[in-house]
């Protein structure tokens, strides 16, 4: 979770001034303390780790390529991330819709689960998954950065440049349109699982 | 409020996020910084050809002055080329107009006098030029711009030199002009004339004898009295009466110019 960096401090500041300049120490203390975050954010919503880690690079790609030819973050370095990690996402999400299939063919060690619980492990996620691709990209975005990344409204506003108030709506909404579906597909009890 | 936690803690189950792998997160941490070097010998680059900054910033300002002279040039050479124009060319216009800016700009008076005796020895020019190619439609033209020109002219000692010269081209014009252009030569010569500001001193002798004056003969130089031209009227030294004839009649005249 990154969201001790609501505010830009002087020291964010201090460590975008030097990015812009292309200080190796700079743009690695960057890399190492957005990567996982950022990460963990797309692959919430591809549900994919090999994708992620792809887009994930692509961000920090695009990071340089903006601060090489003077644009990039103004003050909020973190809100600027995010929202080319949501902007790749939204397009990766349009181009191809394989990430449930993938999503069931990966998996990560739980030594003290059996084969089958891993397997219903991933089912779960699998459909928890395909009840937030039911929902409008900034609801999805919204749900994820709040409930899954921990961020404040105000980073989540920055982030996907909306007002608090229309954060606190795609909110309210996402979480209306996500029960919804549960109920329709039958789901609301995936947490017994 | 139940449902709602509820729904919350189904969203969990995607909390746990497998790690990133950490080759593939090396690699990427590696690919990264070198783009990020490559960059940095870019701009290191791209800073030595273009040089200090504050000359980028003045590229835009350079370029203006390059675009500005190249006009200026243009127009330049459009004006030299208006300036060569006659009556009847597409750029006489222009040349016209020109001169009438030039005469706008200029707030000393005698220098406007002096341009606009110049204007009328281009006038003269164009005349003569358009004689020599036997453009009879267009000479009248010139020697009425001619006329118009000088009428303008307030009297000064200092252009009377300029003007006997343009007299003497006047009536070495008329041997050559075409019939439709007498007219214009005889009212260009006379606002030639009336413009001295002393009267002019008679022509070396022609070579025809007086009393036989041929249809081609330019008129002879008029002065009225002082009163007639109210703008030399208190500095005219004394003139000599209106003659009429030929100049050839000239050398008879001589020494009553300033009786």
């Amino acid at each position: 979770m990154v969201s001790s960096r609501r505010n830009p401090s002087s020291q964010d500041a201090d460590l975008l001034q030097r990015a812009r300049r292309l200080e190796e120490s700079a743009l690695a203390l960057i890399f190492d303390t957005y990567y996982q975050p950022l990460y963990r954010y797309i692959y919430h919503h591809l549900g994919h780790a090999p994708t992620a880690e792809d887009l994930t690079a692509e961000v920090f790609r695009r990071f340089l390529e903006a601060l090489h030819s003077g644009h990039g973050p103004d003050d909020y370095l973190q809100a600027w991330l995010y929202r080319v990690a949501h902007n790749l996402v939204v397009d990766e999400l349009r181009r191809r819709r394989r990430q449930e299939h993938e999503a069931l063919k990966e998996g990560f060690p739980d030594s003290a689960a059996t084969v089958g619980t891993q397997v219903q492990q991933a089912l779960t996620r699998q459909a928890v998954r395909q009840a937030l691709q039911a929902l409008s990209p900034q609801q999805r975005a919204v749900l994820i950065l709040k409930y899954l990344e921990g961020m404040e409204n105000a980073e989540i506003a920055q982030a996907l440049h909306l007002r608090e108030g229309a954060v606190r709506a795609l909110q309210h909404r996402g979480l209306r349109a996500l029960e919804r579906y549960l109920k329709r597909h039958g789901l609301m009890n995936l947490e017994d699982m | 409020m139940m449902k709602q936690k509820r729904i919350l803690t189904i969203l969990n189950q995607l909390s746990p996020v497998p790690p990133p792998n950490p080759l593939r997160q090396a690699a990427a941490r590696g690919a990264y910084l070198q783009q990020a070097a490559r960059l940095r010998a870019a701009r290191l680059t791209s800073s030595a050809t273009s040089g200090h900054p504050l000359r980028l910033r003045l590229r835009p300002l350079i370029l203006a002055i390059a675009l500005a002279s190249l006009v200026l040039f243009s127009l330049g050479g459009t004006a030299y080329a208006a300036d060569q124009a006659r009556p009847g060319d597409p750029l006489y216009p222009l040349d016209r107009s020109l001169e009438t800016f030039r005469l706008r700009l200029t707030r000393n008076p005698q220098r406007a006098a002096a341009l606009r005796l110049a204007f009328a020895d281009e006038r003269l020019d164009e005349a003569e030029s358009l004689a020599a190619s036997g453009d009879a439609e267009h000479l009248p033209l010139a020697l009425e711009a001619y006329t118009e020109t000088i009428l303008t002219l307030s009297p000064s000692p200092a252009f009377d030199a300029t003007l006997s010269r343009q007299e003497t081209r006047l009536r070495q014009l008329w041997a050559r002009a075409p019939e439709r252009a007498r007219h214009g030569l005889e009212r260009a010569l006379e606002a030639a004339e009336k413009a001295r500001f002393s009267p002019p001193s008679p022509p070396p002798p022609a070579p025809t004898t007086p009393s036989s004056p041929t249809p081609t003969a330019p008129p002879e130089p008029r002065h009225g009295p002082p009163e007639d031209r109210p703008d030399k009227a208190t500095t005219k030294t004394p003139h000599r009466p209106p003659q009429a004839g030929p100049p050839q009649d000239k050398g008879s005249d001589k020494g009553k110019g300033n009786d």
